[in-house]
């Protein structure tokens, strides 16, 4: 490629350093609300929604990793905040605790999708915590509480459609045997 | 690392991107309009970075002085018998952090400690393992509930470099405290739910000891906060 065609490439697609400090500190300005409002649709506690989007950030400084736009960094800090929510929760739920707290009543709502009937939201992340891998978790939160399709979480985690497909097949299958074991023991 | 995803108007992500003007396909204000009020709603820390360890020749000794200590604990220890996954891995660490007057700094770096400075441990696992910490005084008093350190563990489900949530502070006179790391193997987690053992676990934070018996596995680091 010439230094003409180079620079032309450059200019079409500007990358992102993240291991520069005032460029995360845009970013943080910039996406920090949004972060936060993520981990909070999972973990409800905005002080604790807080916390994650903040080490997410560090990270994210401390990886140094470069991306071809603010999209794409997004999508990163987006499931990066997910991850650690549902981790904060799963360790939540190994001390027994329950969600309980600063709760976020305007977050209440699940969006209609075909989880949503089977149970209200905390519920549904506890139930999914407790019974499910944690990439069946991960995928299976994007659909339920994120009205994501299948297409978005395949490119959210980095897989195909059909391993995203087989993902959610194997929770329904889990979500079926425990709506089984719940009926004959009731 | 997703290049360019087109997402559907109707997901939390694709409404977050058209809020922040990063979608392809602007979405309607009315159909945004409830995700932009949560979002307006949050209240982010301030942001505090430290200031990046400078590398300093010796670090690229360590691979080879930690290779040279495998080769002499093999050679000169006497076989164990039943080695833990922890052990055989010879795997993690911790690192603390101070944040005062702005800065976030390791602890080594630090200096002394202002009453404002919060203090935040990062555990690094090669293997899946559970994690807790606890401040302890100098005569070897915990200082805080034990049910603390039960209800502040962390899980480190899989190789990974985690933070503890949330930050310590210190206030009042110094008790020459010292903040202990415990972390252990996953496969010990149901034993270290019995209420005995996990009082082993708290008594041996606050002493500041070596774990031993019913602990054997697990490692505990301490770091002196404050003289």
């Amino acid at each position: 490629m010439n230094e003409l065609m180079q620079s032309v490439h450059e200019k079409i697609q500007p990358s992102l350093q993240c291991s520069d400090k005032g460029t995360i500190e845009r970013l943080y300005k910039k996406m920090a609300k949004a972060a936060i409002a993520k981990a909070a649709s999972i973990v409800r506690r905005q002080d604790v929604a807080a916390e994650i989007a903040h080490d997410t950030f560090f990270k994210l400084w401390q990886s140094g990793s470069t991306f071809p736009n603010e999209k794409a960094v997004y999508v990163w800090i987006y499931r990066t905040c997910h991850r650690a929510a549902i981790d904060y929760l799963r360790s939540a739920s190994h001390r027994r605790e329950s969600f309980t707290g600063e709760n976020l009543d305007e977050m209440e709502s699940v969006p209609a999708s075909r989880y949503g009937n089977i149970v209200m939201t905390r519920q549904l992340v506890q139930a999914a915590i407790q019974q499910l891998k944690p990439d069946e978790v991960e995928a299976f939160l994007y659909v339920a509480l994120d009205g994501m399709t299948q297409n978005e979480v395949a490119e959210v985690m980095e897989l195909s459609r059909r391993t995203v497909q087989r993902l959610l097949e194997k929770v329904e299958i889990k979500f079926q045997e425990v709506r089984r074991r719940d009926a004959s023991g009731s | 690392m997703p290049q360019d995803p087109d997402f559907s108007k109707h997901s939390r992500l694709s409404q977050h991107l058209a809020l922040m003007d990063l979608a392809d396909t602007p979405i309607a204000p009315e159909e945004t309009a409830d995700e932009a009020r949560v979002i307006e709603a949050m209240v982010p820390k301030p942001l505090v970075l430290p200031s990046r360890l400078k590398s300093r020749p010796l670090w690229y000794l360590a691979p080879l002085l930690m290779a040279a200590a495998g080769v002499g604990l093999m050679l000169f220890q006497k076989p164990v018998r039943e080695a833990s996954p922890w052990t055989v891995k010879g795997a993690g660490h911790v690192q603390i952090f101070v944040e005062q007057d702005g800065h976030v700094q390791t602890l080594e770096e630090a200096g002394p400690l202002t009453p404002s400075a919060r203090i935040k441990a990062e555990v690094f696992s090669e293997a899946p393992a559970v994690a807790f910490w606890g401040v302890s005084s100098q005569d070897g008093q915990l200082l805080q509930d034990p049910e603390w350190i039960a209800q502040n563990r962390m899980m480190l489900e899989r190789p990974e470099k985690k933070f503890f949530t949330g930050s310590l502070q210190l206030d009042g006179p110094s008790e020459g405290e010292s903040l202990c790391i415990m972390v252990c193997p996953m496969d010990m987690m149901p034993r270290l739910e019995d209420p005995a053992i996990f009082q082993e676990i708290v008594q041996t934070i606050a002493s500041k000891a070596l774990p031993d018996g019913n602990l054997t596995g697990c490692k505990n680091s301490c770091f002196q906060l404050r003289p």
